[in-house]
């Protein structure tokens, strides 16, 4: 990841006046956060109604209204998107998010938007289209900012980019050469070297697919060579050994069949079980992070075959005590962690937990 | 403490029903796989699992509604009686494709393991 972690995010207007990466990250944020207020979301209101309140995010009310370009270009004196580029100096972002500090309405939104769109680095300038969108009068004229955005060497801003074509241009020739792109990296030996394995009754659920919420969160920072094509690697989640076993042979089926070789695993539930289990078969892969992963006997791994081994999990979990399994692998092999959560045995897949407990440190790089 | 509770909640009802043969407490086992919980789901699926051909009948009576069905066939395939191959077959073609997936996922493991 480019950027340096934020431990603590700069809120508004105070993170326009600095050009850190907290305080670009916090800029994007910001300005992305501002969206569902103009939308009238309010699912997404209330479910980030935390991260706005740390952001101090301005609110604005949702009126419909569209503010006319010509309202804000002029008085900026900003040159029209289609002429020569032109990037404003970080001086006038700090002025600008002070007015609209002052005065909250549409035309100071428009206008810290506006020239967001001119900004020196392009993940607000992707922040600032994706949320200007519903406020100016020619939303079009965004559509190529995000395009450009999607050329972008930076993850974050090809996926911040992508993400805001995919809803808004959904038809941009872009996402097509992205998504083709994406198909033909599969094609080459150990394109992708990392694989999430999803646990039992999880074969449906959607965090651990491409997009999924955990999923995505790995890609974007934690591991960003996942594997996240369509066709990532899904068993029965069938609660039996016969399933797990079978599910074992599948797993090196499919990385033969990828032409990947030593892939970082990570597990959750009895995908570790899986994923161990293929290494008794004869699986070698990288590190293995068992993300509350039952204890049974007859599932540990070949370590001459696996790199490090980490079980991260929490306290008592109510599923692993159904299932019967032990909480705590007594080999000193596998590295524990515990966190301080009870009970919660999908809590290991959670992204605001690994957010809250720096889990990203305690797995292998 | 909420989990908590809800994973009593459902052992409860799996003693209730399998040791005391209370037919409503089981079908409460079944609701629970249609939680929006993951736990729950997870404890009630494991629950009805172990509990084996027991829980046939329960499961069916559920497969006739397509009460939760991906997840039913999943506990169906996880009982792995291989009595329940021509139920599983109907479904491998059904229109909802995580249906169909399930059925054809729970009929691969019941017929392999029937191999082994």
């Amino acid at each position: 990841m480019p950027y340096k972690r934020v431990s603590k995010p700069i809120p508004f207007p105070r993170a326009f006046g600095a050009t850190s990466d907290a305080a670009i990250l916090s800029q994007a944020a910001i300005l992305l956060l501002m969206e569902p207020g103009l939308r009238r979301n309010r699912v997404m209101l209330s479910e980030y109604q935390s991260a706005r309140r740390t952001l101090r995010v301005p609110t604005i009310s949702a009126t419909g209204r569209r503010v006319k370009v010509e309202e804000v270009e002029s008085p900026l004196r900003l040159r029209p998107l289609s002429s020569a580029k032109e990037v404003i100096p970080a001086r006038r972002f700090r002025r600008l998010a002070s007015d609209f500090a002052k005065k909250r309405n549409h035309l100071a939104a428009a206008s810290l938007m506006e020239a967001c769109l001119r900004h020196p680095h392009p993940l607000v300038r992707a922040a600032a289209a994706l949320s200007y969108f519903g406020l100016t009068s020619e939303p079009s004229r965004l559509i190529g900012i995000l395009e450009d955005c999607t050329q972008s060497d930076d993850d974050l801003v090809r996926h911040v980019a992508a993400t805001g074509l995919a809803r808004l241009a959904p038809e941009s020739p872009r996402l097509a050469e992205l998504s083709r792109k994406t198909t033909q990296a599969t094609a080459g030996p150990s394109a992708h070297t990392s694989l999430l394995v999803h646990g039992t009754w999880a074969a449906n659920e959607q965090w651990w697919k491409p997009g999924g919420n955990f999923h995505s969160y790995l890609l974007n920072g934690i591991r960003p060579d996942l594997y996240a094509n369509a066709d990532a690697f899904s068993w029965s989640g069938i609660y039996s050994e016969a399933a797990r076993a079978i599910a074992a042979t599948e797993l090196q089926g499919w990385l033969g069949g990828h032409t990947i070789q030593n892939p970082y695993l990570l597990t959750h539930s009895h995908g570790g079980s899986v994923a161990m289990l293929a290494t008794q078969n004869g699986l070698n892969t990288g590190p293995l992070v068992l993300l509350s992963c039952p204890v049974h006997s007859i599932y540990m791994p070949d370590f001459s075959r696996t790199g490090r081994v980490v079980s991260i999990r929490v306290k008592l979990d109510l599923v692993i005590l159904a299932d019967g399994g032990g909480q705590k692998f007594s080999d000193p092999r596998i590295r524990e962690k515990i966190l301080p959560i009870w009970f919660d045995h999908s809590a290991t897949h959670d992204p605001a937990v690994w957010q809250r407990y720096s889990i990203r440190s305690v797995i292998p790089p | 403490m909420r989990l908590l509770l809800g994973a009593i909640r459902l052992f409860v009802y799996r003693a209730l029903w399998y040791w005391l043969g209370i037919a409503s407490a089981g079908r409460a086992l079944v609701r629970a796989l249609g939680s929006p919980d993951e736990n729950i789901r997870s404890i009630a699926g494991i629950l009805l699992a172990k509990s084996g051909k027991r829980a046939e009948t329960l499961l069916q009576e559920a497969v006739n509604r397509r009460e939760n069905l991906p997840i039913v066939l999943t506990v169906l395939g996880s009982i792995g009686d291989p009595a329940l191959i021509p139920q599983l077959r109907r479904f491998t073609d059904d229109h909802n494709p995580e249906v169909a997936k399930a059925a054809q996922e729970a009929l691969k493991v019941i017929e392999l393991s029937g191999k082994h």
